[in-house]
């Protein structure tokens, strides 16, 4: 009998000798299916591995959208999201569990993201809500800013920042079962303010089952990945989709002319 | 002439209602039509998005799938028959 490692793993057995020859395969391939959508050539998929992420919130809704960005090899997810974890949490935060009710949110997020993604992956959350000179700063590196906060403000100092800096912004919310997404681009057309000049009061415990938020987050998600891939995206147009009717609908917004972040414009570099 | 208005959900629960038909004289514009909408509106959670008689600035209007801003309404002539949709963005996440 001897000690022999196979694979990392140390096992008492006879050594069997080898009936393929060990250099005859390729590397694996994680991505191999995904890119096989017409959109997402290597290239494209070099270009994603390359990218840089900020989000507001990974509850419910950025929760599965940055999932789905770090299975697909987005290569470093910068997100805020305060808070300690709560019991009514589980129901729709796919990146916490049930191990970590009362302590902070970021952590188990961070652990869940770096599992999902590739080893390669950064992901850095912090413990905090975004605010403006944060945006700015982070959007130097980012190549996209993605808004998933339950608040208006945090949503609106994303797409701010994301226009100041020339940077796409993707936007996606629900309510109920009610969902919005907006792609808005990056020097060009209506911004989030020009669908928002004033916040509405809003319902801090509005009602959500994670199946909508997650569906909208994974639509947000796609965009996502075709503006990080250089695909076409429906920039400028809200897409509202009401899962209890089923009824899909596609509107191009208005620019707002007396809107302060498209009169501000991109800051010049 | 008569236009029909449907709110989207946030909205319709704001307001008490989901739809509404509206009357109007023949030569009123978009305008006069989201008046009486903001009149619906009052005595209900809805009221503090008017202002004055008039819509919030962040509620679309969206006319046979051309969107507008309340502001912009008395620009926007109708001719009877229309579907206006009122949409309140939302910010869950
Ligand atoms: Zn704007």
């Amino acid at each position: 009998m001897t000690t022999n490692t196979v694979h990392g793993r140390s096992q008492n057995r006879v050594l069997e000798p080898a009936t393929e020859h060990p250099f005859d395969h390729e590397p694996p391939d994680r991505h191999r299916r995904q890119k096989l959508l017409p959109w997402l050539d290597d290239a494209a998929q070099e270009r994603i591995y390359g990218s840089t992420v900020l989000i507001a919130r990974v509850g419910g809704l950025g929760g599965p959208l940055t999932q789905s960005l770090a299975m697909a090899g987005v290569g470093r997810i910068i997100f805020y999201h305060d808070g300690n974890l709560l019991d009514e949490d589980l129901h729709r935060m796919v990146l916490m569990s049930p191990d970590g009710v009362g302590r902070p949110r970021a952590p188990q997020a961070i652990e869940s993201l770096q599992r999902r993604g590739r080893p390669e992956t950064r992901v850095e959350g912090f413990d905090a809500r975004i605010r403006p000179q944060d945006a700015a700063r982070w959007m130097e590196v980012a190549d996209l800013a993605i808004g998933a906060a339950p608040t208006y403000e945090e949503r609106l100092t994303l797409g701010d920042a994301a226009r100041r800096a020339g940077k796409p912004f993707v936007d996606a919310a629900m309510y109920d079962d009610e969902t919005h997404l907006l792609c808005v681009h990056p020097s060009e057309g209506a911004c989030l303010r020009c669908l928002i000049p004033e916040s509405p009061k809003w319902r801090d415990d509005f009602p959500v089952v994670a199946a909508v938020s997650a569906t909208v987050g994974n639509m947000a998600a796609y965009q996502c990945l075709r503006i990080l891939a250089g695909a076409p995206v429906p920039w400028g147009r809200l897409i509202h989709f009401d899962l209890e009717s089923m009824d899909f609908r596609k509107t191009k917004l208005p620019q707002n002319r007396e809107c302060p972040t498209c009169i501000a414009g991109t800051e010049p570099i | 002439m008569e236009v029909r208005f449907s709110l989207t959900k946030r909205l319709a629960e704001l307001a008490g209602f989901q739809s509404e038909t509206v009357q109007l004289s023949p030569s009123e514009r978009l305008d006069g039509a989201l008046r009486q909408v903001a009149h619906r509106f009052q005595g209900t959670e809805a009221a503090e998005l008017t202002e004055n008689g008039r819509l919030h600035s962040s509620i679309l209007v969206v006319v046979d799938g051309t969107a507008c801003r309340p502001n912009q309404a008395a620009d926007v002539e109708l001719k009877g028959g229309e579907d206006i949709d009122l949409l309140l963005p939302i910010a869950g996440g």
